[in-house]
């Protein structure tokens, strides 16, 4: 089921009108089944599959909690030897976590790359001259089993910490798991931030429906008239940037940039807006990432859920480890005091990156686009005090326009080199693209602009849906609250504004027969 | 404003967008479903989707006809003006492209019920029986409700919520629209036939270029493909058959002519069987496999017979004798015949040889004649000794010369031509053509055409009235006399399209036949015909008939030309063009059009002239 699709509009708002005529305090069942409706049109089988992670990660969470209980119980006992207790506490937790996760992500691993690793093998036996002949797994990728992976491993975490208790309901645990709206396209949801909204229910509130109304219009708008349009125009010149001009692989890596990000945000604020119909408000996910200054504070803008689902859950445990602080105490020992204070973030970035480059899916480009990115933020850190002197020296003000304008242009250079990797369908061919670019950048002649499917009138309409969404973000990014200055409009603007999104929306969409709907980027990852 | 009423103006909103659409569907109509109340533009809306579009033309024009042809899209190539004729009737045109026989039954089970029906002609080729009930996927193919039963509500709705950009399309069109057929206005409403007004200017003549052209239309390789809805369709044309002989219409069934390359993908058995279960439901006339199924020229594309071949198919039935037919052009097929003929057409296929029905006709193009060539000559001037050796030649080597009228009664009737003929042209109506050309092809015993320009007829000294002198031009005088001695025709260079710049005083000068720049089409119409009148008239009072051939002013022209000239009767026409051999082929009219014409000069040798006349 598309979620731009009329079944799904016609879905939510069935199951609107449900959650909202029933009793509060069962409002989170009218959720569960919405969930399971949703879950089951997609695939019964899949379904199976995600009952097996949700039960596997429900029990887990149950026995940490009980072992949380154990610790407590002997902790309170009289003359108890208290480091003794807390270390076979948490030596069992910690085993129980390591069982759980390694299971949890060994089943996203076999869905997700299990057969591209069998086809890197037989590709490398090829090489060494062995006849290497493996059956790939008939396997249905079940949908959204990237994020459901990582809410539920950030759940466990959270419990094994302490900072969570354990979902004992099982159906409330479900709902968790299975909220439906972040199956397409995440975000990757704290359970301290979702489960209490799931669970509590909500009375009607307009302003909730008509905020969900305004996300998912927006989102929308941006996948149809942007991201859609683009498309074509990205597959043209990755598929075949050889008969192009080096500049046009640049602009057709940019053009990526755009698409991917009207893709993915136009897919999240459909999603989000489609949970707070429900009253739910779902974590933010995008905040204007190609205004970023600098490549740290363009990952801290972009796809937020993931980063700081890695930050908390991989980052800081790698960062905080003990082989890694006593790699530092090391390095500061034998290469002075600042390296060894750098090596341990740097090493931690890359890894963390490294693991974004793989969530992505598999593949040596993804690698790449990992090691790049993580190899980047690594550099700056380490170059940051000479960077400093540098502009100091050139007397450099933070707030100057125009060094800020050099540094968003050089944060978005860095940006779409990153996305040759991740686009490219190998290592290779993002290698090819990008050396290509390099030595026949050439001039960028406007006639290739008709090579791209897209006609005049598709240009001008992305042109003017560009300039929309520019001046909408450079409002944000000033500070300016755009549905709050929207509504104290006259009725009228407001009026115009609904009627011009749903009437683009009806004349191009849903009433055009020959509209292509095209699968978001990240669906189903 | 609150979050109520933002959802209550949403909601409207919604509403309001969706009325829209509906509302500019609904006026635009592109399909013509709602009577296309603003356009009325029925040629875009049949193109769209001729079903509904032709039904709905019908609902509002039902009076003006009492005859209707029911069939697939090569049903399109019966006239209704020939059918008219002879049937004495007022006929349209329903075919249907990508039609079934349920439509069929469907269409005539409406026309019965709607209309005044005297004449019914169901047109069947092998497509009827390859396919049944196909259905309606695409709002393109839809079926009026009113001829299948669904539901009318739902019919209106898919359509007032079709796809706006197909209603934007037709304001597009609309605005790009020019009297000649485009794209996206290729039917004739008021007939019901394709416009082919444009289609029908093609040259035709050597099968070289016409394979060239056309080959990949033609290619097919032969199998034993069954026809697996020959019951359906004989049940199909049984209901036809019972509904007129209840209702007392006159009902015609044909089963169009065929090219060979698509008969061939079927098996034997497939075809027989198909012939036999309908000879077993009705009388109806085959001309499925004739001579000119051999030849792909008679065909547009490999399932599409031509116009011309229409127009053969209904002198046949009707039995008109001055347009020509092969042998064994067409049978009437009844049950007792049917086996009899089926046996003959797979024992003795009715293969036709070319020298039957095509002619290679060289032309030759001669100006002005002159004593003696010095270097003050025109270039295109050639001496009276020259011309003496190039005809002496002609007669040595047995070409015989020919006149447009045999050309065109070849074409047209069937007519003969002589052993190696040849059509000598001179363009533009020298008074040497008369002094000096005449004598020499009398001495000959040969004849050729000269083309004049009307305007300078008579003219011996000045251009027009204008003092500049020019070339002697002979004037009717002469004209009348050579007409009456046989050796020289007279036909058409245009009246006034042919000037002289240097000597015209006017903004709009016409050195040809061309539009001018910017020369919008009804403008260049009024033009054309005017010219053709004048010459007409001024030819008709002075030798006593119109003129049917007209050579192209510095043998330019474009399809514009061609569709003028053609529409207005002049069936012959000659370019200057030396790219392809004047291969005539009886019964196609297209092989009379911008026939090529090459130049004899001074200086062309003997063994030039034998490259022209052999074609090498």
């Amino acid at each position: 089921m598309s979620i731009n699709g009329i079944p799904f509009l016609l879905f939510l708002a069935a199951w609107t009108a449900v959650y909202y005529l029933t009793p509060r305090r069962f409002q989170y069942l009218a959720l569960l089944g919405a969930s399971v409706c949703f879950y089951l049109a997609y695939s019964v089988r899949a379904a199976f599959y995600l009952l097996f992670t949700v039960a596997a990660t429900y029990c887990a969470g149950l026995v940490l909690g009980r072992l949380h209980q154990w610790e407590r119980t002997r902790l309170a006992q009289a003359g108890a030897d208290r480091p003794a207790i807390k270390r076979q506490g948490k030596r069992r937790r910690r085993l129980v976590l390591a069982a759980i996760l390694l299971l949890n992500f060994a089943t996203l691993a076999l869905f997700k790359y299990w057969n591209a690793w069998l086809g890197s093998l037989s590709r490398l036996g090829q090489l060494l001259g062995l006849s290497l002949q493996f059956r790939p797994l008939e396997l249905l990728l079940p949908l959204g089993i990237s994020f459901y992976t990582f809410q539920t491993a950030g759940y466990l975490i959270d419990v094994y910490r302490g900072k969570a208790e354990p979902e004992r309901s099982f159906l409330k645990y479900t709902l968790f798991a299975a909220w439906f709206p972040q199956m397409i396209q995440g975000p990757i949801n704290r359970y301290a931030e979702l489960q209490p909204q799931l669970i509590r229910g909500s009375a009607f509130s307009a302003d909730s429906l008509k905020y969900g109304i305004q996300l998912i219009l927006w989102g929308m708008l941006k996948k149809v008239f942007i991201a859609d349009p683009l498309a074509g125009a990205v597959a043209e010149v990755y598929g075949n940037f050889g008969q192009y001009s080096g500049a046009v692989s640049f602009l057709g890596a940019a053009l990526y940039c755009l698409q991917l990000y009207c893709d993915f945000s136009g897919g999240v604020d459909v999603v989000r807006g489609a949970a707070r119909l429900f009253g739910v408000e779902m974590a933010e996910n995008f905040r204007r990432p190609y205004f970023a200054r600098s490549l740290d504070e363009f990952w801290r803008r972009w796809h937020i859920s993931l980063g700081e689902w890695m930050k908390d859950y991989l980052f800081y445990p790698l960062a905080l480890s003990a082989p890694l602080n006593r790699l530092g105490r090391r390095l500061r020992k034998r290469l002075g005091a600042r390296a060894g204070k750098l090596a341990v973030p740097c090493i931690s970035t890359v890894a963390v990156f490294l693991a974004v480059g793989v969530w992505q899916g598999p593949g040596l480009s993804n690698v790449a686009y990992g090691l790049w990115n993580g190899g980047l933020m690594s550099l700056s850190m380490i170059c940051a005090p000479w960077c400093l002197k540098i502009r100091n020296r050139l007397g450099l003000q933070e707030e100057n326009v125009w060094f800020r304008a050099f540094q968003i242009l050089r944060t978005c250079l860095l940006v779409v080199i990153g996305r040759y990797f991740s686009r490219a369908g190998s290592l290779m061919q993002a290698l090819r693209m990008l050396k290509h670019t390099l030595l026949h950048f050439g001039p960028l002649n406007p006639g290739v602009f008709t090579c791209f499917g897209l006609s005049g009138a598709d240009w001008l309409g992305l042109g003017l849906a560009c300039g929309v969404l520019l001046a909408v973000s450079l409002f944000q990014e000033w500070g300016v609250p755009i549905r709050k200055t929207l509504e104290k409009q006259h009725w009228l603007v407001q009026f115009g504004a609904a009627f011009g999104a749903v009437l683009l929306l009806v004349v191009f969409v849903y009433l055009n027969s020959d509209y292509v709907a095209i699968e978001y980027v990240y669906e189903n990852v | 404003m609150s979050s109520k009423k933002w959802l209550c103006m949403f909601a409207a909103a919604i509403l309001l967008a969706l009325t829209a659409c509906a509302a500019f569907n609904i006026l635009v109509d592109p399909f013509g479903v709602f009577g296309d109340p603003i356009f009325s533009w029925y040629g875009y809306n049949e193109t769209n989707n001729p079903r509904v579009a032709k039904l709905s033309w019908l609902k509002q024009h039902s009076q003006d006809y009492d005859s209707y042809v029911i069939g697939s899209s090569s049903a399109a190539s019966y006239s209704v003006e020939e059918l008219n004729e002879y049937l004495d009737a007022r006929f349209y045109n329903l075919f249907v492209y990508g039609c079934d026989t349920k439509d069929y039954v469907d269409f005539a089970a409406w026309l019965v019920e709607n209309c005044q029906v005297k004449n019914l002609v169901l047109n069947l080729g092998l497509n009827e029986a390859t396919a049944y009930n196909i259905g309606e996927d695409s709002i393109n193919d839809r079926m009026p409700a009113d001829t299948t039963g669904r539901s009318m509500l739902q019919f209106y709705l898919e359509y007032a919520f079709c796809n706006p950009r197909l209603s934007a399309d037709k304001l597009s069109a609309w605005f790009q629209d020019e009297e000649l057929p485009q794209y996206f206005d290729v039917f004739e409403p008021v007939s019901g036939c394709y416009d082919k007004r444009l289609r029908d200017i093609e040259k035709i003549g050597d099968p070289d270029v016409y394979t060239s052209a056309h080959g990949e239309s033609f290619t097919f390789i032969p199998g034993e493909s069954q026809l697996p809805c020959i019951q359906e369709c004989a049940r199909s044309v049984a209901a036809i058959r019972d509904l007129c002989a209840q209702n007392g219409i006159n009902l015609i069934v044909i089963a169009s002519p065929v090219y060979y390359g698509q008969w061939s993908l079927y098996s034997e058995d497939a075809l027989r069987s198909y012939k036999t279960a309908l000879a077993e439901e009705v009388d109806f006339w085959d001309f499925s496999i004739t001579p000119v199924s051999y030849d792909s020229r008679y065909f547009y594309d490999a399932t599409h017979f031509r116009n011309a071949l229409g127009t053969m198919v209904l002198a046949e039935i009707f039995g008109n004798q001055a347009v020509y037919r092969p042998q064994r052009f067409g049978t009437y097929v009844t049950a007792e015949n049917c086996q009899s003929h089926i046996d003959r057409l797979f024992s003795d296929p009715p293969v036709p040889s070319l020298p039957d029905y095509t002619a290679d006709v060289p032309i030759l193009l001669y100006h002005h004649v002159v004593e003696e060539v010095t270097d003050g000559s025109d270039a295109m001037a050639v001496s009276q000794e020259a011309l003496d050796r190039q005809l002496r030649l002609l007669a040595e080597e047995g070409f015989h010369s020919v006149t447009a009228q045999e050309l065109i009664d070849y074409v047209y009737h069937g007519g003969s031509l002589p052993e190696k003929p040849v059509f000598i042209t001179f363009d533009d109506g020298y008074y040497s053509n008369y002094s000096l050309a005449c004598p020499l092809l009398e001495k000959y015993g040969l004849n050729a055409t000269v083309f004049s320009i009307g305007s300078s007829m008579g003219h011996m000294e000045y251009y027009k009235d204008t003092g500049h002198p020019i070339t002697p031009h002979f004037g009717y005088g002469e004209a009348r006399e050579m007409q009456r001695t046989g050796v020289i025709d007279v036909q058409s260079h245009t009246y006034d399209m042919h000037q002289w710049p240097a000597y015209e005083t006017g903004s709009q000068i016409r050195s040809n036949i061309l539009p001018l720049e910017g020369e919008r089409y009804e403008d260049y119409t009024a033009a054309i015909r005017s010219d053709l009148e004048t010459y007409n008239r001024e030819r008709e009072t002075e030798l006593g008939a119109p003129f049917c051939a007209l050579a192209y002013p510095e043998g330019q022209y474009r399809d514009w030309t061609e569709v003028l000239v053609h529409q207005a009767g002049i069936p012959l026409t000659l370019s200057t063009r030396t790219d392809s051999r004047n291969v005539l082929v009886r019964g196609l009219p297209q092989s009379l059009y911008a026939l090529c014409r090459w130049y004899v000069t001074e200086n062309t040798t003997p063994s030039q002239l034998r490259a022209i006349l052999q074609g090498t």
